[in-house]
């Protein structure tokens, strides 16, 4: 088993100081990003294992549930800034969505996969809702964004739908079809490489740490089914939604929002 | 002649697009009548809100005041759905959807489930609108993306007119079209209009067919709206 230590995180440094030095002499000006980056991951992480320690020696359903709203809130915003067009009303929609997928997600997880409520635990909670959040925040925003740019490219083709009587999820279903399948397109090719030419996080922490890679190609597997799935729901849900935002309830098109 | 549509001071703002941005007013306090039967044209220049006015008579936009009646009726109240199933609608360029002509015409009948129609009944429908010879047999078969553009915008005629309405609105349907395609369409649509009992309203900025379609011209211009009465034709 490998030992890291602090003095080993330190010297792990050295290599955001030669990214940062081949930033510089070759003119990218990324060195002062890489810098605040780097000092946020250390601020941001050192305070999260801090906490974990409390949150898990407390272990309160009601306090992890918390954790994880105010989580998928600051998902919510995170993913609002991404979006080119932001649409009126956008973090409700999005704290829903990227809540729900994620309970969804985590929940099957620790219920039925783990089965039974002794898997609903700071230790478990915590960790996999932070890996469903992270994942369906940037789905959902790839989503919402890809569907205000359908709706602009196919407003007319929308319209004429409209015309014929259709509701407004009829007329933007097409829309709303390619925005999921371009959000999924990242987690698909990631389940397609999956162990060929990447080995995703959790299973390089676990092996690093000295647990057997049978044990954690299954833990892995898990979580990477947890996020199609959560991430699945929450993609629907969040495109359903949003249709409401683009079209008044008389089923008009807001052009004004495109 | 029975009315079908009255306008009573109506006005129309665009939304800002942008924060910051003004609304801009597009339409202000106009009121006419159109008869039923009656072929209108809604002419004008360039962005003085033809194609807005056209968008209010099925709803795909509302007055921001004044109300819009329909066969008496403020078209507010009445359910959007059924009325815009008694309107059609031509867009400016041409929509094509996947699959074969036919498929495009018959997505009409099947878009949604609270009016649902027998199949015997679409089938007659089909026929009759095979009849009407806008299109011919083989092109109802081609592949909608590999018609001609003119052919392209018959085919959205005879699906804007597939479930019998009573008022059939084209925003600017010849400008994609050069002069001989857009001489055929407009005879058809004349046809059809008369065949099928029509309130025809198109949006056109081609004198000719200004003169030649409009019983009623509506001039826009700077947000006023004027009855130009009967044109020729």
């Amino acid at each position: 088993m490998v030992i890291i230590d602090w003095m080993n995180v330190a010297i792990a440094l050295g290599l955001i100081f030669v990214a940062i030095g081949l930033s510089y002499f070759n003119g990218f000006g990324l060195e002062r990003d890489l810098a605040v980056g780097t000092i946020r991951s250390v601020l941001q992480l050192s305070i999260l294992g801090f906490l974990l320690i409390y949150i898990f020696r407390l272990d309160s359903l009601v306090l992890n549930i918390g954790i994880l709203v105010v989580m998928a809130l600051i998902a919510a915003f995170t993913a609002r800034n991404r979006i080119k067009k932001p649409f009126p009303g956008a973090i409700p929609v999005l704290w829903i969505s990227i809540g729900a997928g994620s309970f969804f997600g985590m929940f099957y997880v620790t219920l039925v996969v783990m089965s039974g409520p002794e898997a609903i635990t700071a230790r478990t909670l915590i960790p996999l809702g932070g890996m469903m959040i992270g994942n369906t925040l940037n789905g959902i925003s790839l989503a919402t964004e890809r569907f205000r740019s359908e709706l602009e490219h196919r407003s007319d083709q929308v319209e004429v739908l409209l015309s014929l009587g259709a509701n407004s999820a009829r007329a933007s279903a097409d829309c709303a079809r390619t925005a999921v399948k371009a959000a999924m397109i990242p987690t698909i090719n990631a389940l397609m490489v999956l162990g060929l030419i990447q080995i995703p996080g959790v299973m390089v922490g676990q092996v690093l740490s000295g647990i057997d890679p049978m044990v954690a190609a299954r833990y892995q597997l898990v979580i990477m089914f947890m996020i199609v799935g959560g991430k699945v729901a929450a993609l629907i849900l969040g495109t359903m939604l949003t249709v409401k935002r683009y079209f008044t309830k008389d089923h008009q098109l807001r052009r004004e929002l495109l | 002649m029975p009315v079908i549509y009255e306008f009573r001071d109506v006005s129309y703002t665009a939304p800002p697009r942008e924060r910051g941005e003004q609304p801009v007013r597009i339409l202000s306090a106009s009121s006419f009548k159109i008869g039923e039967g009656t072929n209108v044209v809604i002419t004008g220049p360039s962005g003085s809100g033809k194609s807005t006015l056209l968008r209010l008579f099925n709803r795909l936009a509302d007055p921001t005041s004044g109300e819009i009646l329909y066969r008496g009726n403020n078209i507010a109240e009445y359910p959007v759905q059924e009325l815009r199933r008694k309107i059609g609608w031509v867009p400016q360029v041409p929509v094509r959807f996947s699959g074969s002509v036919e498929d495009n015409i018959r997505l009409s009948f099947k878009l949604s489930r609270e009016f649902r129609i027998e199949d015997s009944d679409i089938e007659s429908r089909m026929h009759e609108l095979k009849e009407m010879g806008l299109l011919t047999d083989g092109i109802f078969k081609r592949k909608a993306i590999d018609i001609s553009v003119g052919e392209a915008q018959r085919m959205n005629l005879l699906r804007a007119i597939a479930l019998t309405p009573e008022v059939l609105l084209m925003d600017e349907p010849t400008s994609a079209l050069d002069p001989d395609a857009a001489d055929i369409l407009l005879s058809q649509v004349e046809k059809i209009c008369s065949q099928e009992n029509l309130t025809a309203i198109m949006v056109s900025h081609r004198p000719e067919e200004v003169m030649r379609f409009g019983d009623l011209v509506l001039k826009v211009n700077c947000g006023e709206v004027r009855e130009e009465g009967a044109a020729g034709g």
